[in-house]
């Protein structure tokens, strides 16, 4: 092929597509960070040892990460797709009504569906129903160097809520971090 | 390559003293023996090297600090990385210097990779990590293709492995998309006619297909695993000694060496994972044994030296897994110990053999 179209020509085609998967991969995530629908979700207070790695965060969502398996009839594999409806409510905030292997055809306007992915199926007694625990692509965060600690008190606090941003198709994003109520760390699209 | 030219110099010299080479013939052999440029050259090594070392320090870049730069500056900065290699790519190709400019097509591959890598990182994606893998793996077959990058031809066989490892271990079921990297990446290598990468291609399948025993039928598909190495052995073996297809037997010979040692890697397992009764194992034990000595014998007469070092190897271990296996259990150690003089000295008396009938058809 070299010999056919030139090796500047060849080197610029190569070039040109690895940019444009590059290109590819930002602007899916900054379209969905800037189109998405937003949900706001609380995060547990996890053990602090096992809380940072290297200069980033590992996100325990207090109403996500564990499913009930009552919320769906099949009972899902590990490593399956799973389609979450989120419904706000004044006292939970955003909590999961109704889960799918596929996505649900129709959902009330007001809800949002999550897709995620099955880490774990079990059943913690064989009189209770099976708790799922899943896996969004949410859970780590990177910090900003040397901020790592103060975001350590204040998930310890229960203080910290994640700004996520939700795509049509179930996707989603960290965009920014809300303490005590007020938006820090908004992420900047580029 | 340089010893063997150097050899060969010594034999043209003892040929023309013996009278067999005329001084112009001898000539005429050295001369084509300069004429023929070594595969590897020192300055490409270090070239390729030096590219290397350019990659890793670009993918040092994820741990590093570099929070302060707003996204936009470390996206031009991947951008202004990418196309500066392939940019000296290009320019070193206008110049003829093609060691060097694959040396910076690589480091172009391994930027592309860092810099999927930083974007994930930048942008919190999760995803699947062998995703990420697979497309830096499509960008090193792109550029290997493309640009006749063998070097990267070899990075995205390592990179398919790691990709398809990685589904496996989440999965734990054989990832059959394997096989069309593969079979991609190996025609660029058949394309190029670039040799070493066929054993890449035959090396990454032999692997696969060890790996089938221990994913398939809850990990006990082994009997598979002879199955189709021996089958390949057989092809293989015909095609060499029927000189049929003239254009397959370098391959034909290749692919031996490996299907024995991919049928052996089986028998391994059913010998000494598997735990198979005292009767099954003799019974296999013997079989492999006999398997090793034809193996032996055929690519002694083939004169495929690959083939004979793999059976060798193979045949030590498999005398010293019988050792261990024996020990106190099967047989006395002193029984086994005469069993296995015995086997080798037959082997020694069946390779003088060998030797002397080869000596008769040379005077013949």
């Amino acid at each position: 092929m070299l010999n056919r179209i030139g090796p500047l020509t060849a080197v610029i085609i190569v070039a040109g597509l690895q940019t444009l998967a590059l290109g590819y991969m930002v602007w899916e995530r900054t379209n969905l960070l800037a189109n998405g629908r937003e949900i706001l979700l609380d995060v547990a207070p996890i053990d602090p040892r096992s809380l940072f790695r290297g200069d980033y965060v590992i996100l325990n969502y207090r109403t996500i990460a564990q499913l009930d398996g009552a919320l769906l009839q099949e009972t899902p594999i590990e490593d399956q797709n799973l389609y979450v409806t989120l419904q706000r409510s004044a006292e939970q905030g955003w909590a999961p009504v109704a889960a799918s292997v596929t996505k649900p055809a129709r959902v009330n306007a007001e809800d949002v569906v999550l897709k995620g992915r099955v880490d774990h199926v079990w059943r913690p007694h064989a009189d209770q129903p099976t708790r799922i625990r899943m896996h969004y692509g949410i859970e780590s965060y990177f910090v900003p160097e040397g901020e790592g600690l103060e975001l350590e008190k204040t998930i310890r606090a229960g203080e910290m809520k994640v700004i996520v941003a939700v795509g049509e198709s179930g996707e989603s994003a960290i965009k920014g971090l809300e303490i005590a109520g007020r938006r820090v760390y908004d992420e900047p699209l580029l | 390559m340089w010893r063997h030219s150097r050899q060969l110099e010594a034999d043209v010299q003892r040929w023309q003293e013996a009278g067999w080479v005329t001084p112009d013939g001898a000539k005429a052999i050295a001369e084509e023996l300069r004429a023929q440029t070594p595969a590897f050259r020192l300055p490409a090594v270090l070239a390729i090297l030096g590219a290397v070392l350019l990659g890793f320090a670009a993918m040092s870049f994820v741990a590093a600090n570099w929070q302060e730069m707003p996204k936009i500056a470390r996206l031009g900065l991947l951008g202004a990385a990418l196309w500066g290699f392939y940019g000296l790519a290009g320019w070193l190709f206008s110049r003829n210097l093609e060691a060097f400019a694959h040396a910076a097509i690589l480091g172009g591959v391994g930027i592309f990779g860092a810099a999927i890598m930083l974007i994930a990182q930048m942008y919190h994606i999760e995803g699947r990590p062998p995703d990420a893998v697979l497309l830096w793996c499509a960008g090193a077959v792109l550029a290997g293709i493309l640009l006749r990058s063998n070097p990267s031809l070899v990075l995205a066989m390592l990179l398919a492995g790691l990709w398809s490892g990685w589904e496996t271990s989440i999965t734990e079921h054989v990832h059959w998309p394997f096989l069309i990297a593969w079979a991609l990446i190996s025609l660029g290598f058949v394309w190029h006619k670039w040799h070493p990468g066929m054993h890449v291609s035959a090396l990454a399948i032999s692997i696969f297909v060890v790996l089938l025993g221990y994913l398939l039928n809850e990990g006990h598909a082994h009997g598979l695993v002879l199955i189709i190495g021996l089958a390949v052995a057989t092809v293989g073996i015909l095609i060499t000694t029927l000189h049929a297809i003239p254009a397959l037997i370098e391959p034909a010979r290749t692919s031996f060496g490996y299907a024995i040692a991919v049928s052996y890697a089986a028998l391994f397992a059913l010998q000494f994972i598997e735990d198979p009764t005292t009767n099954t194992l003799i019974a296999t034990a013997v079989g492999t044994l006999a398997l090793l000595i034809g193996a032996i014998i055929l690519a002694l007469r083939t004169d495929n030296r690959g083939a004979l070092w793999v059976a060798y190897t193979a045949f030590s271990i498999e005398v010293m897994g019988l050792y261990f296996k024996s020990v106190g259990t099967l047989l006395g150690s002193s029984v086994f110990f005469l069993t296995a003089g015995i086997v080798v000295i037959a082997l020694a008396y069946v390779a003088y053999r060998l030797h002397l009938s080869a000596q008769v058809q040379g005077r013949a």
